[in-house]
């Protein structure tokens, strides 16, 4: 049995330079490309008899601005020609949408304007129909249109094109070739482009376990106190770590969970959350904090056992080396990166994680540390009962029922996609085919949120019913 | 079902759920589909 993905390219112009990179850069072992031929685009979007195949992993659609501007006849931008224009950007969206259903994944670059449209003119934002309002235009339409989509990505090269400049396009390629990007640029896009399908397959991170001193802020807090570390201020130092707090908090935002594993008194750490009014992070924001002198793998340990996740699911940030290697010894499935000598550096690390993106992201997962505070109080309470029946009994548990609808169906599928105990098929969905399989006939999709004296666990299960026959019916769990 | 919920016997809540759905449409007989795979 074939155990690599695939990944079909299309597009409007020639990929074949790209194709050789990605080629290169790819495990070869994990990922098989398909390329087509260029200018087959517009055939494959309206292709209406595709079926869903097993292997179809992911579609690279790279389209460009000229894809939508051979609508307007002649480059004429007249505004009689932007009903048109409008008409067939819907068509494109349309065929995109109905291709989500077929692929696993659409990863799909945002257009842009093309070389020969790059002129410094001052009426590039005032006219409607010029070409760079038209591309804005494009752009914001597809993101608008496949913003509830989990399963279709937009992906922003025009950070690509600001790191190569000029550079990134080649007009000698485009006429001898139909390439309209330079050498670079396509190097450039398939590194980029190899660290995307990491986050797509890859098993992300759960749980961020930090250490304080010189990791969070500057300087030793048990010598310098809580208003003498460096953080924010005037110091560039002090910026940079203050920022690195910004994206770990937009971290926890996404659903990661944030930890404390440090060694300090933690009178001293309190101090510090309640008084420097510099700190981005606040005590709330992590979900379990262990601040003392121990070893810090019998306390990571511990993290681990009270949130019930396997060291698998954790990455560990601390700038000494000593203790880095001490947590590898133990845990060796751990993620231990090392984090840059100059905290200055500490931001681009963290956003070059493949393994801290989230690919979807729900309404229960803004509010996981918030689940983990009230499931600390559940235990906590567990531990002064004693007996298990009149804890449940104590908890007052209420088990509440709703039917499928948009504004459940992300965490439907995310909880689908997830579980294994307690499913009795395992099998995954997309939203487009879970909407094809599940919402036909008198199938219906019963979803089940617990809550309890502490608060909500939000969606723990899903039931789906399929009415056999008049007095039968089969159900998945 | 997500397993921040196991041991707190919600099992039988969503069952005793599902029955009322099914006596409500005068379903007298449910059959749980299970499929064997290696993660279940």
């Amino acid at each position: 049995m074939k155990k690599y993905k695939k990944i079909f390219l299309f597009s409007d112009f020639n990929l074949d330079l790209f194709n050789d990179f990605l080629e290169n850069q790819l495990d070869k072992r994990k990922f098989k490309i398909v390329n087509s031929e260029y200018n087959q685009i517009d055939q494959f979007l309206r292709k209406s008899d595709l079926k869903k195949k097993e292997d179809n992993h992911i579609l690279f659609q790279w389209i460009s601005g000229n894809y939508f501007f051979k609508i307007l006849k002649n480059n004429n931008y007249n505004k009689k020609y932007k009903k048109e224009f409008n008409n067939y950007i819907d068509e494109f969206i349309e065929n995109t949408k109905k291709k989500s259903s077929i692929y696993e994944y659409i990863l799909m670059p945002s257009i842009t304007i093309d070389n020969n449209y790059r002129e410094n003119n001052i009426f590039d934002l005032k006219k409607n129909m010029s070409e760079k309002n038209l591309i804005d235009e494009i752009n914001f339409k597809l993101k608008k249109a496949f913003n509830k989509y989990n399963n279709i990505f937009i992906i922003d090269i025009n950070n690509w094109i600001q790191n190569l400049g000029k550079k990134s396009f080649n007009r000698k390629m485009w006429y001898s070739a139909k390439i309209p990007y330079s050498f670079d640029f396509f190097k450039l896009a398939a590194q980029e482009t190899v660290k995307i399908i990491d986050t797509l397959y890859l098993e992300n991170k759960k749980l961020i376990i930090l250490d304080l001193d010189n990791t969070l802020w500057g300087g030793i807090l048990g010598d310098d106190g809580y208003d003498g570390i460096n953080l924010g201020g005037h110091d560039p130092v002090g910026e940079a770590y203050q920022d690195f707090q910004r994206e770990l908090l937009k971290l926890k935002q996404k659903g990661l969970i944030l930890a404390i594993c440090s060694k300090n008194n933690e009178k001293n750490v309190e101090e510090v959350f309640k008084k420097n009014k510099n700190m981005i992070l606040r005590d709330k924001d992590f979900a379990i904090k262990k601040i003392n002198w121990h070893d810090k793998a019998k306390n990571i340990n511990e993290i681990l056992n009270e949130l019930n996740l396997k060291s698998n699911s954790a990455v560990f940030l601390d700038d000494s080396k000593h203790e880095r290697e001490r947590v590898k010894t133990v845990f060796d499935e751990i993620v231990v990166p090392d984090l840059p000598l100059n905290p200055m550096g500490f931001v681009d690390f963290i956003l070059q994680q493949p393994l801290l993106n989230i690919k979807a992201q729900t309404k229960e997962d803004e509010t996981k540390t918030k689940l983990y505070h009230d499931e600390a109080k559940r235990k906590k309470l567990k531990v002064k009962i004693k007996s298990n029946e009149d804890w449940l009994n104590e908890l007052k548990i209420r088990v509440n029922v709703y039917l499928l609808n948009n504004q459940n169906l992300e965490r439907t599928i995310q909880l689908l996609n997830k579980t294994n105990q307690f499913n009795l098929r395992t099998n995954r969905y997309s939203v487009g085919n879970f909407k094809k399989i599940y919402t036909i006939n008198d199938n219906k999709i019963f979803i089940f949120e617990v809550t309890d004296k502490f608060g909500s666990a939000g969606i723990i299960s899903i039931v789906g019913i399929f009415k056999k026959k008049k007095d039968f019916m089969s159900m998945i769990l | 079902m997500s397993c921040r919920v196991f041991g707190r016997e919600i099992e039988f809540g969503i069952l005793h759920c599902i029955t009322k759905i099914a006596k409500k449409e005068n379903i007298e007989t449910i059959e749980f589909d299970y499929k064997k795979t290696k993660k279940n």
